[in-house]
């Protein structure tokens, strides 16, 4: 499985979160957007590639499991496997396909946010910098609310 | 003459004792719930707990101390300008030290109503958002736009949080600092109670007035109590629950990982392995095989067990018995041929 690393990352602290402001961390985001976008071709490719092998190694199993060659047990936990594996991949590149798609909407829109300002995202922080409830302390109330 | 039950009260006590033994179900509430749901639920508890239990500890301190102090600010205003000398000059600063420490709790109670999360566990989350974020992707757990603006939302609205509970964290170190300043001076007013021979002696008697701040003081006392009584009912109450939910986790999970197919346990059963293990017995019932395989099984193991206990005694007799030899042969050798 692919684990794909991006920019180096360091081990963050809280304390150093806590100093980040917003266009720093939009334009990381952003940075790890059009790193993925670049890099996610050659993965769906290497996926595509891995499909082909699974399907062709399910053919096999299921002709020879036809042929009754071999232990019909072993050969049915065999056949099992390889259904497994085919589904997490096509699973795998359904993931992949997605965030494919949504790239583009995702790099204009943290684009857009770095020109014109991130007011609509920062209505939480602003209440409670003025002293108001945080979003934790809101839904545990509405929770206590609909349960009573 | 008794009561004859009718067929509707049949019917009746039918259901109830059905509804009992549903009732009786100690997972009933979990079954139609996805593991993942239970899981996330058991995670919310959790963090309940820890959140009940630091409070917990907090109403007991506080407690503790109000108890110590409640004794010397029995005084009223008027007592305390007539005590002089040593006494009088700690009780001032006594009551001096309580007022700052009420507006230190107040201070902290106000943002810890508002921003339930505690410290390290804003630190926490802060750090994992921002991995979430901007960190290296393991698998294809790739995050939508839609996560993205969440995340970035929550993690500016953290930072903000953050700053502001250790606003809080800093009043509560000075209340307990204010706290444990009052603890010295009342050992102080004790031990020279007992070197003088009493307050009284110093005070005018007017019977027992208390200052408005002494009533306070006991009423926060009673209140108090009832906070810490409340949170322990809570915190057994969620203990419970969280066992509840842990314990059915552990046995779905269980249930999952060692169930066989019916295949694999029918031809374990005719090859005559004695494997089958409960859950199979329950995968053969719930799939209606269990009759014809298994007696099966019974017949052949009873059939082979006959066999086993002829041959076993055939043995004892020829070992053991007289007479059991050809008869002829016997005869002839008494009769020395």
């Amino acid at each position: 499985m692919h684990n794909l690393i991006l920019a180096e990352t360091m081990e963050v602290k809280a304390s150093d979160i806590l100093g980040i402001s917003p266009e720093f961390l939009a334009k990381s985001i952003l940075h790890r957007r059009m790193q993925l976008k670049t890099s996610l071709p050659t993965i769906l490719k290497d996926l595509q590639t891995k499909k082909k092998e699974c399907q062709d190694a399910l053919d096999y199993q299921t002709k020879l499991q036809e042929d009754a060659k071999g232990n019909p047990q072993e050969m049915k936990k065999q056949l099992q496997e390889l259904k497994d594996i085919l589904n997490e991949v096509m699973s795998n590149i359904n993931q992949v396909e997605n965030f494919i798609e949504g790239s583009d909407k995702s790099i204009k829109y943290w684009e857009e946010k770095i020109q014109g300002g991130f007011d609509e995202l920062m209505e939480d922080k602003v209440r409670v910098k003025e002293g108001g409830d945080s979003s934790y302390a809101i839904r545990r109330r509405k929770t206590k609310e609909g349960e009573s | 003459m008794g009561i004859v039950p009718t067929p509707f009260g049949e019917e009746k006590q039918k259901r109830v004792s059905l509804e009992m033994a549903e009732k009786r179900d100690l997972f009933e509430d979990l079954y139609g719930m996805e593991l993942s749901d239970i899981e996330k639920k058991l995670d919310d508890m959790k963090f309940n707990q820890a959140k009940l239990r630091h409070d917990l500890d907090d109403f007991e301190e506080q407690y503790q101390d109000l108890k110590h102090i409640s004794k010397a600010l029995e005084l009223t205003y008027d007592d305390l300008s007539k005590i002089k000398g040593e006494r009088g000059e700690l009780l001032r600063h006594l009551r001096k030290l309580q007022e700052e420490a009420e507006k230190q709790k107040n201070l902290r109670d106000e943002i810890n109503s508002k921003i339930i999360l505690m410290e390290p566990q804003i630190n926490q989350q802060l750090e994992k958002l921002y991995e979430m974020l901007t960190g290296e992707i393991v698998g294809y757990k790739y995050p939508s736009l839609k996560k993205e603006k969440e995340y970035f939302s929550r993690l500016m609205e953290l930072q903000s949080m953050l700053e502001k509970k250790k606003i809080s964290t800093e009043a509560h170190n000075n209340y307990r600092e204010k706290i444990l300043e009052q603890r010295d001076i009342v050992i102080q007013l004790d031990k020279l109670r007992n070197e003088k021979g009493g307050l009284e002696t110093e005070l005018p008697k007017k019977g027992k007035s208390k200052s408005v701040n002494a009533k306070n003081i006991f009423k926060n006392l009673s209140r108090l109590e009832g906070r810490l009584f409340s949170s322990k009912r809570k915190l057994r109450k969620l203990s419970k629950e969280i066992g509840r939910y842990k314990a059915y986790l552990k046995s779905r999970k269980n249930t999952r990982k060692n169930r066989r197919s019916v295949e694999e346990i029918l031809s374990s059963v005719k090859s005559g392995e004695a494997n089958t293990s409960l859950s199979d017995l329950t995968v053969l019932l719930n799939k209606g095989v269990v009759k014809s395989e298994v007696t099966y099984q019974q017949k052949e193991g009873k059939s082979r067990k006959k066999r086993k206990s002829k041959k076993n005694k055939k043995g004892t007799v020829s070992r053991g018995k007289p007479r059991t030899g050809r008869s002829d042969l016997d005869s002839d050798k008494r009769r020395g041929v």
